[in-house]
Protein backbone atom coordinates (compact mmCIF):
# COMPACT_ATOMS: atom_id res chain seq x y z
CA UNK A 1 0.00 0.00 0.00
CA UNK A 2 3.01 2.21 0.60
CA UNK A 3 4.53 1.33 -2.35
CA UNK A 4 1.45 2.30 -4.28
CA UNK A 5 0.97 5.53 -2.41
CA UNK A 6 5.02 6.85 -3.26
CA UNK A 7 4.14 5.75 -7.17
CA UNK A 8 0.96 7.96 -7.29
CA UNK A 9 0.86 9.57 -10.69
CA UNK A 10 1.28 13.36 -9.48
CA UNK A 11 -1.58 13.99 -11.91
CA UNK A 12 -4.09 13.04 -9.35
CA UNK A 13 -2.39 15.16 -6.83
CA UNK A 14 -2.80 18.44 -8.55
CA UNK A 15 -6.21 17.51 -9.86
CA UNK A 16 -7.16 17.39 -5.59
CA UNK A 17 -5.46 20.75 -5.14
CA UNK A 18 -7.86 22.11 -8.36
CA UNK A 19 -10.77 20.81 -6.77
CA UNK A 20 -10.00 22.05 -3.37
CA UNK A 21 -9.23 25.17 -4.56
CA UNK A 22 -11.76 25.77 -6.90
CA UNK A 23 -14.51 25.18 -4.47
CA UNK A 24 -13.59 27.62 -1.69
CA UNK A 25 -12.60 30.14 -4.26
CA UNK A 26 -16.32 30.11 -5.36
CA UNK A 27 -17.90 30.18 -1.93
CA UNK A 28 -15.10 32.96 -0.84
CA UNK A 29 -15.75 32.38 2.64
CA UNK A 30 -13.46 35.08 4.35
CA UNK A 31 -10.85 33.86 6.88
CA UNK A 32 -10.39 36.92 9.51
CA UNK A 33 -6.34 36.62 10.81
CA UNK A 34 -4.92 38.61 13.79
CA UNK A 35 -2.50 41.06 12.50
CA UNK A 36 1.13 40.39 13.05
CA UNK A 37 3.92 42.96 14.53
CA UNK A 38 5.19 44.33 11.08
CA UNK A 39 1.33 44.91 9.43
CA UNK A 40 0.11 46.67 12.31
CA UNK A 41 3.51 48.31 12.35
CA UNK A 42 2.44 50.13 8.99
CA UNK A 43 -1.14 50.25 9.78
CA UNK A 44 -0.01 52.56 12.99
CA UNK A 45 2.27 54.72 10.50
CA UNK A 46 0.29 55.59 7.82
CA UNK A 47 -2.54 55.79 10.78
CA UNK A 48 -0.68 58.92 11.92
CA UNK A 49 -0.39 60.69 8.52
CA UNK A 50 -3.27 63.25 7.99
CA UNK A 51 -5.42 64.25 4.75
CA UNK A 52 -3.48 66.27 2.81
CA UNK A 53 -0.31 64.10 3.06
CA UNK A 54 0.69 62.03 0.63
CA UNK A 55 2.61 58.48 0.21
CA UNK A 56 4.67 57.41 -2.80
CA UNK A 57 4.21 53.80 -3.32
CA UNK A 58 6.44 52.04 -6.57
CA UNK A 59 5.79 48.53 -8.25
CA UNK A 60 8.80 46.73 -8.25
CA UNK A 61 7.37 43.91 -9.64
CA UNK A 62 5.91 41.68 -12.86
CA UNK A 63 2.01 40.96 -13.78
CA UNK A 64 2.68 37.49 -12.69
CA UNK A 65 2.06 38.60 -9.29
CA UNK A 66 -0.50 40.23 -9.43
CA UNK A 67 -2.79 38.30 -7.12
CA UNK A 68 -0.29 38.83 -4.20
CA UNK A 69 0.53 42.96 -5.15
CA UNK A 70 -3.46 44.07 -5.91
CA UNK A 71 -5.10 43.22 -2.96
CA UNK A 72 -1.93 44.76 -0.93
CA UNK A 73 -2.27 47.79 -3.14
CA UNK A 74 -5.98 48.02 -2.30
CA UNK A 75 -6.23 47.44 1.21
CA UNK A 76 -3.06 50.48 1.28
CA UNK A 77 -5.38 52.71 -1.13
CA UNK A 78 -8.53 51.73 1.28
CA UNK A 79 -6.69 53.08 3.94
CA UNK A 80 -4.83 56.17 2.17
CA UNK A 81 -8.24 57.52 0.29
CA UNK A 82 -10.17 57.37 3.53
CA UNK A 83 -7.86 59.75 5.25
CA UNK A 84 -7.55 62.00 2.72
CA UNK A 85 -4.27 60.51 1.83
CA UNK A 86 -2.78 61.24 -1.64
CA UNK A 87 -1.12 58.85 -3.51
CA UNK A 88 1.15 58.72 -6.33
CA UNK A 89 2.94 55.85 -8.17
CA UNK A 90 5.63 54.33 -10.03
CA UNK A 91 7.51 51.86 -11.60
CA UNK A 92 10.87 52.75 -12.43
CA UNK A 93 12.62 49.54 -11.80
CA UNK A 94 9.98 47.24 -13.23
CA UNK A 95 9.09 48.12 -16.50
CA UNK A 96 6.50 45.17 -17.21
CA UNK A 97 4.27 46.46 -14.29
CA UNK A 98 3.90 49.72 -16.00
CA UNK A 99 0.33 48.71 -17.01
CA UNK A 100 -0.76 47.27 -13.71
CA UNK A 101 -0.40 50.36 -11.13
CA UNK A 102 -2.99 52.85 -12.96
CA UNK A 103 -6.00 50.28 -13.41
CA UNK A 104 -4.99 48.97 -9.72
CA UNK A 105 -5.44 52.67 -8.10
CA UNK A 106 -8.80 53.19 -10.61
CA UNK A 107 -10.48 50.42 -9.12
CA UNK A 108 -10.23 51.87 -5.70
CA UNK A 109 -10.21 55.58 -6.04
CA UNK A 110 -13.63 55.54 -8.33
CA UNK A 111 -15.39 54.01 -4.97
CA UNK A 112 -14.15 57.41 -2.50
CA UNK A 113 -14.83 59.90 -5.65
CA UNK A 114 -10.64 60.60 -5.49
CA UNK A 115 -9.91 62.31 -8.89
CA UNK A 116 -6.90 61.49 -10.94
CA UNK A 117 -4.12 64.38 -11.26
CA UNK A 118 -5.76 66.25 -7.68
CA UNK A 119 -5.91 63.17 -5.60
CA UNK A 120 -3.59 60.55 -7.03
CA UNK A 121 -1.34 59.99 -10.20
CA UNK A 122 0.24 57.50 -11.80
CA UNK A 123 4.25 57.58 -12.86
CA UNK A 124 4.90 54.41 -14.76
CA UNK A 125 8.25 53.55 -15.77
CA UNK A 126 11.54 55.42 -16.15
CA UNK A 127 14.44 53.84 -17.22
CA UNK A 128 17.11 55.29 -14.83
CA UNK A 129 18.59 52.71 -12.63
CA UNK A 130 20.30 52.98 -9.62
CA UNK A 131 20.28 56.74 -10.11
CA UNK A 132 16.59 56.90 -9.17
CA UNK A 133 17.39 56.45 -5.35
CA UNK A 134 19.31 60.10 -5.56
CA UNK A 135 17.68 61.48 -7.69
CA UNK A 136 14.55 61.23 -5.62
CA UNK A 137 16.11 62.50 -3.56
CA UNK A 138 16.22 65.85 -5.17
CA UNK A 139 12.86 66.39 -7.87
CA UNK A 140 11.42 63.87 -9.15
CA UNK A 141 10.81 66.40 -12.12
CA UNK A 142 14.07 65.30 -13.11
CA UNK A 143 12.96 61.73 -13.92
CA UNK A 144 9.41 62.19 -15.10
CA UNK A 145 8.20 64.84 -17.76
CA UNK A 146 5.20 63.18 -17.77
CA UNK A 147 2.59 60.87 -16.19
CA UNK A 148 1.51 57.12 -17.67
CA UNK A 149 -1.33 59.08 -19.48
CA UNK A 150 1.34 61.13 -21.40
CA UNK A 151 -0.18 64.84 -19.20
CA UNK A 152 2.95 67.06 -18.59
CA UNK A 153 4.69 66.73 -15.39
CA UNK A 154 3.57 70.41 -14.84
CA UNK A 155 0.01 70.26 -15.20
CA UNK A 156 -0.46 67.35 -12.46
CA UNK A 157 -1.14 68.96 -9.23
CA UNK A 158 -0.91 66.26 -6.95
CA UNK A 159 2.90 66.20 -7.97
CA UNK A 160 4.14 69.93 -7.16
CA UNK A 161 3.25 69.02 -3.78
CA UNK A 162 5.33 65.63 -3.08
CA UNK A 163 8.52 65.75 -5.72
CA UNK A 164 11.19 64.50 -3.29
CA UNK A 165 11.62 62.08 -0.42
CA UNK A 166 10.74 64.59 2.43
CA UNK A 167 7.83 66.06 0.75
CA UNK A 168 6.11 62.38 1.46
CA UNK A 169 4.74 60.74 4.71
CA UNK A 170 5.74 56.86 3.47
CA UNK A 171 8.01 55.06 0.62
CA UNK A 172 6.47 51.63 0.48
CA UNK A 173 7.65 49.57 -2.57
CA UNK A 174 5.15 46.61 -3.45
CA UNK A 175 7.91 44.00 -4.58
CA UNK A 176 8.39 41.23 -6.06
CA UNK A 177 11.68 42.03 -7.60
CA UNK A 178 14.78 41.92 -4.96
CA UNK A 179 14.01 45.27 -4.51
CA UNK A 180 13.52 46.49 -0.61
CA UNK A 181 17.26 45.87 0.04
CA UNK A 182 18.11 48.32 -2.93
CA UNK A 183 15.70 50.87 -1.32
CA UNK A 184 16.73 50.61 1.85
CA UNK A 185 20.84 50.34 0.97
CA UNK A 186 20.59 53.19 -1.89
CA UNK A 187 17.93 55.39 -0.33
CA UNK A 188 16.32 55.39 3.17
CA UNK A 189 19.94 54.69 4.58
CA UNK A 190 21.59 58.27 3.15
CA UNK A 191 18.29 59.95 2.97
CA UNK A 192 16.21 58.96 6.20
CA UNK A 193 12.49 58.66 4.92
CA UNK A 194 9.95 56.69 6.50
CA UNK A 195 10.15 53.21 4.43
CA UNK A 196 7.48 50.00 4.35
CA UNK A 197 7.69 46.99 2.04
CA UNK A 198 4.86 45.12 0.88
CA UNK A 199 6.39 41.78 -0.75
CA UNK A 200 5.66 38.11 -1.97
CA UNK A 201 6.07 35.03 0.04
CA UNK A 202 9.74 34.12 -0.33
CA UNK A 203 10.74 37.59 0.43
CA UNK A 204 9.39 37.95 3.89
CA UNK A 205 12.22 36.30 5.97
CA UNK A 206 14.69 38.84 4.21
CA UNK A 207 12.90 41.88 5.40
CA UNK A 208 13.02 41.03 9.11
CA UNK A 209 16.83 42.84 9.75
CA UNK A 210 15.78 45.83 8.12
CA UNK A 211 12.61 45.68 10.59
CA UNK A 212 14.60 45.02 13.75
CA UNK A 213 17.03 47.77 12.57
CA UNK A 214 14.69 50.51 12.11
CA UNK A 215 15.24 50.41 8.40
CA UNK A 216 11.69 49.94 7.45
CA UNK A 217 8.91 50.99 9.40
CA UNK A 218 6.65 48.13 8.73
CA UNK A 219 6.02 45.41 5.88
CA UNK A 220 3.42 43.17 4.24
CA UNK A 221 4.36 40.23 4.27
CA UNK A 222 2.61 38.38 1.18
CA UNK A 223 -1.17 37.88 0.80
CA UNK A 224 -1.32 37.32 4.21
CA UNK A 225 -0.02 41.00 5.25
CA UNK A 226 -2.91 41.71 2.82
CA UNK A 227 -5.20 39.66 4.94
CA UNK A 228 -4.09 41.37 8.41
CA UNK A 229 -4.59 44.60 7.23
CA UNK A 230 -8.00 44.08 5.82
CA UNK A 231 -8.68 43.07 9.38
CA UNK A 232 -7.53 46.09 10.71
CA UNK A 233 -9.10 48.00 7.70
CA UNK A 234 -12.60 46.36 9.27
CA UNK A 235 -11.30 46.89 13.57
CA UNK A 236 -10.91 50.16 12.83
CA UNK A 237 -14.36 50.57 11.15
CA UNK A 238 -12.58 52.13 7.64
CA UNK A 239 -13.94 49.07 5.47
CA UNK A 240 -17.42 47.40 6.72
CA UNK A 241 -16.17 44.23 4.99
CA UNK A 242 -13.30 41.60 4.39
CA UNK A 243 -11.63 41.83 0.76
CA UNK A 244 -10.33 39.71 -1.53
CA UNK A 245 -7.15 38.89 0.95
CA UNK A 246 -9.38 37.37 3.54
CA UNK A 247 -10.89 35.03 1.11
CA UNK A 248 -8.36 33.48 -0.17
CA UNK A 249 -6.72 32.87 3.14
CA UNK A 250 -9.91 29.82 3.86
CA UNK A 251 -8.60 28.60 0.36
CA UNK A 252 -4.78 28.94 1.47
CA UNK A 253 -6.02 27.02 4.55
CA UNK A 254 -7.43 24.47 3.37
CA UNK A 255 -4.42 23.71 0.38
CA UNK A 256 -1.86 23.95 2.95
CA UNK A 257 -3.82 21.34 4.84
CA UNK A 258 -3.70 19.23 1.99
CA UNK A 259 -0.56 19.57 1.73
CA UNK A 260 1.13 18.94 4.76
CA UNK A 261 -1.13 15.87 5.31
CA UNK A 262 0.58 14.65 1.81
CA UNK A 263 4.21 15.42 3.19
CA UNK A 264 3.71 13.51 6.35
CA UNK A 265 2.27 10.74 4.67
CA UNK A 266 4.87 10.25 1.61
CA UNK A 267 7.41 10.51 4.96
CA UNK A 268 5.54 7.81 6.64
CA UNK A 269 5.67 5.80 3.61
CA UNK A 270 9.16 6.55 2.72
CA UNK A 271 10.22 5.81 6.42
CA UNK A 272 8.38 2.06 5.96
CA UNK A 273 9.63 1.60 2.90
CA UNK A 274 12.93 1.70 3.94
CA UNK A 275 12.48 -0.36 6.67
CA UNK A 276 11.20 -2.97 5.11
CA UNK A 277 13.78 -2.41 2.53
CA UNK A 278 16.65 -2.90 5.20
CA UNK A 279 14.66 -6.15 6.75
CA UNK A 280 14.67 -7.35 3.07
CA UNK A 281 18.13 -7.17 2.75
CA UNK A 282 19.23 -8.52 5.86
CA UNK A 283 16.93 -11.07 5.19
CA UNK A 284 18.48 -11.99 1.98
CA UNK A 285 22.08 -11.78 3.14
CA UNK A 286 21.49 -13.98 5.71
CA UNK A 287 19.77 -16.40 3.47
CA UNK A 288 23.01 -16.09 1.05
CA UNK A 289 25.29 -16.66 4.00
CA UNK A 290 23.42 -19.81 5.30
CA UNK A 291 23.68 -21.30 1.87
CA UNK A 292 27.35 -20.17 1.34
CA UNK A 293 28.25 -22.50 4.46
CA UNK A 294 25.54 -25.25 3.58
CA UNK A 295 27.70 -25.46 0.59
CA UNK A 296 30.86 -25.81 1.95
CA UNK B 1 -13.96 43.65 -27.30
CA UNK B 2 -13.24 43.07 -23.71
CA UNK B 3 -14.85 39.50 -24.11
CA UNK B 4 -12.45 38.77 -27.11
CA UNK B 5 -9.37 40.12 -24.36
CA UNK B 6 -10.67 37.89 -21.83
CA UNK B 7 -10.73 34.48 -24.03
CA UNK B 8 -7.07 35.02 -25.08
CA UNK B 9 -6.30 35.22 -21.73
CA UNK B 10 -8.23 31.93 -20.96
CA UNK B 11 -6.58 30.51 -23.39
CA UNK B 12 -3.01 31.20 -22.33
CA UNK B 13 -3.68 30.38 -18.82
CA UNK B 14 -5.65 27.26 -19.42
CA UNK B 15 -2.75 26.27 -21.82
CA UNK B 16 0.35 27.10 -19.49
CA UNK B 17 -1.75 24.91 -16.71
CA UNK B 18 -2.14 22.29 -19.35
CA UNK B 19 1.22 21.75 -18.88
CA UNK B 20 -0.06 19.75 -15.35
CA UNK B 21 -0.75 16.79 -17.78
CA UNK B 22 2.11 16.33 -19.69
CA UNK B 23 4.42 18.78 -22.24
CA UNK B 24 2.23 19.71 -25.25
CA UNK B 25 2.74 21.89 -28.05
CA UNK B 26 -0.54 24.38 -26.85
CA UNK B 27 2.02 24.93 -23.94
CA UNK B 28 5.03 25.63 -25.92
CA UNK B 29 3.17 27.83 -28.40
CA UNK B 30 1.96 29.98 -25.29
CA UNK B 31 5.37 30.10 -23.48
CA UNK B 32 7.00 31.10 -26.37
CA UNK B 33 4.14 34.16 -26.70
CA UNK B 34 4.61 35.05 -23.74
CA UNK B 35 8.52 35.58 -23.27
CA UNK B 36 8.31 37.43 -26.75
CA UNK B 37 4.82 39.26 -25.85
CA UNK B 38 7.26 40.21 -21.91
CA UNK B 39 10.69 41.10 -24.35
CA UNK B 40 9.06 42.94 -27.02
CA UNK B 41 6.61 45.13 -24.32
CA UNK B 42 10.24 45.92 -22.30
CA UNK B 43 12.01 46.72 -25.48
CA UNK B 44 8.86 49.17 -26.64
CA UNK B 45 8.87 50.92 -22.84
CA UNK B 46 12.75 51.12 -23.78
CA UNK B 47 12.72 52.51 -27.20
CA UNK B 48 9.14 55.12 -25.94
CA UNK B 49 10.43 56.42 -22.73
CA UNK B 50 14.47 55.86 -22.51
CA UNK B 51 14.80 57.63 -25.88
CA UNK B 52 12.09 58.87 -27.27
CA UNK B 53 10.86 60.74 -24.04
CA UNK B 54 14.05 61.48 -22.58
CA UNK B 55 16.37 62.20 -25.29
CA UNK B 56 14.81 62.54 -28.68
CA UNK B 57 12.19 65.17 -27.75
CA UNK B 58 14.09 67.09 -25.13
CA UNK B 59 16.35 67.56 -28.35
CA UNK B 60 14.09 68.76 -30.21
CA UNK B 61 12.39 70.60 -28.26
CA UNK B 62 15.59 72.37 -26.99
CA UNK B 63 16.51 72.78 -30.92
CA UNK B 64 12.93 74.28 -31.67
CA UNK B 65 13.78 77.41 -29.31
CA UNK B 66 15.20 80.79 -30.41
CA UNK B 67 18.13 80.36 -28.45
CA UNK B 68 19.15 76.91 -27.97
CA UNK B 69 22.08 75.76 -25.07
CA UNK B 70 23.89 74.16 -27.28
CA UNK B 71 26.74 72.55 -24.90
CA UNK B 72 23.64 71.67 -22.85
CA UNK B 73 22.23 69.49 -25.37
CA UNK B 74 25.88 68.02 -26.40
CA UNK B 75 26.55 67.25 -22.18
CA UNK B 76 23.31 66.02 -21.08
CA UNK B 77 21.92 64.31 -24.00
CA UNK B 78 23.99 63.62 -27.12
CA UNK B 79 27.21 62.21 -25.72
CA UNK B 80 25.53 59.86 -23.25
CA UNK B 81 23.56 58.33 -26.36
CA UNK B 82 26.62 58.08 -27.82
CA UNK B 83 28.35 56.57 -25.47
CA UNK B 84 25.47 54.50 -24.96
CA UNK B 85 25.75 53.51 -28.43
CA UNK B 86 29.23 51.78 -28.40
CA UNK B 87 27.62 49.14 -26.86
CA UNK B 88 26.41 47.95 -30.64
CA UNK B 89 30.14 47.36 -31.70
CA UNK B 90 29.76 44.31 -29.68
CA UNK B 91 28.43 42.78 -33.06
CA UNK B 92 31.42 44.21 -34.65
CA UNK B 93 34.26 41.95 -34.33
CA UNK B 94 37.20 44.58 -35.15
CA UNK B 95 35.34 47.23 -33.37
CA UNK B 96 34.07 44.43 -29.91
CA UNK B 97 36.44 46.53 -27.88
CA UNK B 98 34.65 49.37 -27.71
CA UNK B 99 31.83 48.33 -26.51
CA UNK B 100 33.98 48.06 -22.63
CA UNK B 101 33.54 51.38 -22.91
CA UNK B 102 29.76 51.73 -21.83
CA UNK B 103 29.96 48.97 -19.93
CA UNK B 104 33.26 50.24 -17.58
CA UNK B 105 31.27 53.44 -16.79
CA UNK B 106 27.88 51.28 -15.95
CA UNK B 107 30.19 48.90 -13.52
CA UNK B 108 32.40 51.55 -12.43
CA UNK B 109 29.01 53.92 -11.68
CA UNK B 110 27.60 51.17 -10.03
CA UNK B 111 30.19 49.60 -8.00
CA UNK B 112 31.22 53.28 -6.32
CA UNK B 113 27.62 54.25 -5.70
CA UNK B 114 27.19 50.56 -4.20
CA UNK B 115 30.52 50.61 -1.92
CA UNK B 116 29.59 54.20 -0.50
CA UNK B 117 25.88 52.78 0.91
CA UNK B 118 26.57 49.37 1.39
CA UNK B 119 29.18 49.40 4.46
CA UNK B 120 26.34 51.95 5.97
CA UNK B 121 23.11 49.99 5.53
CA UNK B 122 24.54 46.09 5.52
CA UNK B 123 27.17 46.61 8.17
CA UNK B 124 27.13 49.54 10.64
CA UNK B 125 23.04 49.40 11.03
CA UNK B 126 23.06 45.73 11.19
CA UNK B 127 25.82 45.40 13.27
CA UNK B 128 24.06 48.24 15.73
CA UNK B 129 20.87 46.57 16.31
CA UNK B 130 22.11 42.72 16.42
CA UNK B 131 24.78 44.27 19.54
CA UNK B 132 21.83 46.68 20.94
CA UNK B 133 19.17 43.70 21.55
CA UNK B 134 21.40 41.76 23.16
CA UNK B 135 23.32 44.46 25.37
CA UNK B 136 19.64 45.52 26.40
CA UNK B 137 18.72 41.70 26.37
CA UNK B 138 21.22 41.38 29.21
CA UNK B 139 20.26 44.34 30.92
CA UNK B 140 17.13 43.27 31.45
CA UNK B 141 14.73 44.13 28.96
CA UNK B 142 14.35 41.44 25.92
CA UNK B 143 11.18 40.91 23.02
CA UNK B 144 9.45 39.22 25.13
CA UNK B 145 10.30 40.21 28.65
CA UNK B 146 7.15 42.37 28.78
CA UNK B 147 5.00 39.25 29.04
CA UNK B 148 6.97 37.04 31.56
CA UNK B 149 5.98 37.33 35.61
CA UNK B 150 7.71 39.88 38.35
CA UNK B 151 9.72 36.88 39.82
CA UNK B 152 11.35 36.14 36.57
CA UNK B 153 12.53 39.90 35.68
CA UNK B 154 15.85 38.36 37.85
CA UNK B 155 16.40 34.80 36.08
CA UNK B 156 19.00 36.17 33.51
CA UNK B 157 20.95 38.61 36.14
CA UNK B 158 20.62 35.51 38.93
CA UNK B 159 21.56 33.19 36.65
CA UNK B 160 25.05 35.10 35.21
CA UNK B 161 26.07 35.50 38.58
CA UNK B 162 25.56 31.67 39.82
CA UNK B 163 27.81 30.61 36.69
CA UNK B 164 30.36 33.25 36.70
CA UNK B 165 30.62 32.21 40.47
CA UNK B 166 30.42 28.74 41.18
CA UNK B 167 32.89 28.31 37.72
CA UNK B 168 35.64 30.42 39.74
CA UNK B 169 35.10 28.52 42.72
CA UNK B 170 34.82 25.14 40.44
CA UNK B 171 38.18 26.22 38.98
CA UNK B 172 40.41 27.30 41.68
CA UNK B 173 38.75 24.94 44.61
CA UNK B 174 36.79 22.05 44.14
CA UNK B 175 36.26 19.45 40.91
CA UNK B 176 33.13 18.36 42.31
CA UNK B 177 30.57 16.78 40.21
CA UNK B 178 27.64 18.30 41.58
CA UNK B 179 29.18 22.09 41.30
CA UNK B 180 29.30 20.99 37.58
CA UNK B 181 26.18 20.04 37.12
CA UNK B 182 24.66 23.19 38.82
CA UNK B 183 26.86 25.57 36.31
CA UNK B 184 25.57 23.78 32.79
CA UNK B 185 21.81 24.14 34.92
CA UNK B 186 22.39 27.97 35.61
CA UNK B 187 24.01 28.27 32.30
CA UNK B 188 21.05 26.49 30.40
CA UNK B 189 18.64 29.27 32.40
CA UNK B 190 20.63 31.68 31.68
CA UNK B 191 20.51 30.94 27.97
CA UNK B 192 17.11 30.40 28.07
CA UNK B 193 16.00 33.01 29.68
CA UNK B 194 17.67 35.29 27.26
CA UNK B 195 17.41 32.88 24.18
CA UNK B 196 14.41 35.79 22.50
CA UNK B 197 17.47 38.27 22.40
CA UNK B 198 20.60 36.76 22.43
CA UNK B 199 18.82 33.85 19.53
CA UNK B 200 19.71 36.82 17.37
CA UNK B 201 23.04 37.10 18.09
CA UNK B 202 24.08 33.26 18.75
CA UNK B 203 22.48 32.88 15.27
CA UNK B 204 24.27 35.58 13.79
CA UNK B 205 27.87 34.55 14.86
CA UNK B 206 27.01 30.47 14.43
CA UNK B 207 25.87 31.10 10.65
CA UNK B 208 28.99 33.52 10.17
CA UNK B 209 31.43 30.53 11.39
CA UNK B 210 29.46 28.38 8.70
CA UNK B 211 31.13 30.52 6.24
CA UNK B 212 34.63 30.54 7.68
CA UNK B 213 37.00 28.85 5.13
CA UNK B 214 40.33 30.48 5.92
CA UNK B 215 41.02 27.34 7.55
CA UNK B 216 39.97 23.84 8.23
CA UNK B 217 37.10 24.03 10.59
CA UNK B 218 37.49 21.03 13.35
CA UNK B 219 36.57 20.49 16.87
CA UNK B 220 34.80 23.31 18.63
CA UNK B 221 34.30 25.51 14.93
CA UNK B 222 33.25 22.57 13.74
CA UNK B 223 30.05 22.25 16.62
CA UNK B 224 29.38 25.46 16.22
CA UNK B 225 29.34 25.75 12.48
CA UNK B 226 26.61 22.95 12.71
CA UNK B 227 24.29 25.45 15.29
CA UNK B 228 24.88 27.85 11.84
CA UNK B 229 23.42 25.50 9.69
CA UNK B 230 20.54 24.34 11.83
CA UNK B 231 19.59 28.13 11.46
CA UNK B 232 20.11 28.43 7.86
CA UNK B 233 17.53 25.37 7.68
CA UNK B 234 15.33 26.83 9.84
CA UNK B 235 15.53 30.08 7.69
CA UNK B 236 15.08 28.06 4.37
CA UNK B 237 12.08 26.02 5.70
CA UNK B 238 10.38 29.38 6.44
CA UNK B 239 11.71 30.44 2.95
CA UNK B 240 10.21 27.61 1.29
CA UNK B 241 6.42 27.78 3.34
CA UNK B 242 6.31 31.18 2.25
CA UNK B 243 6.98 30.14 -1.24
CA UNK B 244 4.44 27.82 -1.26
CA UNK B 245 1.98 30.27 0.32
CA UNK B 246 2.61 32.57 -2.77
CA UNK B 247 2.38 30.20 -5.66
CA UNK B 248 -0.80 28.73 -4.40
CA UNK B 249 -1.99 32.50 -4.12
CA UNK B 250 -0.97 33.26 -7.72
CA UNK B 251 -3.12 30.28 -8.36
CA UNK B 252 -6.25 31.37 -6.30
CA UNK B 253 -5.56 34.58 -8.68
CA UNK B 254 -6.31 32.52 -11.81
CA UNK B 255 -8.86 30.15 -10.81
CA UNK B 256 -10.67 33.24 -9.76
CA UNK B 257 -9.88 35.18 -12.72
CA UNK B 258 -11.37 31.97 -14.97
CA UNK B 259 -13.86 31.78 -12.92
CA UNK B 260 -15.58 35.06 -12.20
CA UNK B 261 -13.96 37.20 -14.90
CA UNK B 262 -13.82 34.65 -17.83
CA UNK B 263 -16.99 32.54 -17.06
CA UNK B 264 -19.15 34.51 -15.66
CA UNK B 265 -18.50 37.36 -17.89
CA UNK B 266 -18.95 35.53 -20.39
CA UNK B 267 -22.13 34.09 -19.28
CA UNK B 268 -22.84 37.66 -18.49
CA UNK B 269 -22.29 38.50 -22.28
CA UNK B 270 -24.42 35.60 -23.97
CA UNK B 271 -27.34 35.57 -21.76
CA UNK B 272 -27.84 38.89 -19.84
CA UNK B 273 -26.69 41.14 -22.78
Amino acid sequence: MWRKLLSLNTRYIYLAIVVMVVIPVVLKVPLPTSPSEPTQKLFDHIDTLEAGDGIWFFLDTRPATTAIHRPQLHVLLHHCFSKGIKVVGFNPLAPEATGMGRPFIQEIAAQYGKQEYTDWAYMGYTPAGLAIFSAMSKDIKGLYSQDVTGKAFDEIPVLQQFRKYSDVGLVITLAGLKTPGYWVKYAQTPYKFPFASGVTGPMIADQFPFLNAGQMVGMMGGILGAAEYEGLLKKNNIRKQFGIASASMFVQTVVHYILVAIIILANIATFIINNQDKKDRQARAEARAKADSGIE
Amino acid sequence: MEIVSLWVIAFFSLCIFSYLYRNNPFYKFAIHVILGLMVGYMFLQQVTIGLEQLVVSPILEELGRPSPDAPDILIQRVLPLLVASLIFTIFVPERRWLSRIPIGLLLGYGMGYMLTKSLEADVFKQLNATLTQSITAISGDSIFRSRWPAWGQFLPGLSALTVIGLTIFYRFRMQHPTIRTIIYIALSLFICSLADSIMILVGVLTVLSYFFFSFERRGLVEEVSRVGLVFMMVYFGAVFGNTVLTRIQIFIGQVDFLIFKWLGGTWQALFRG
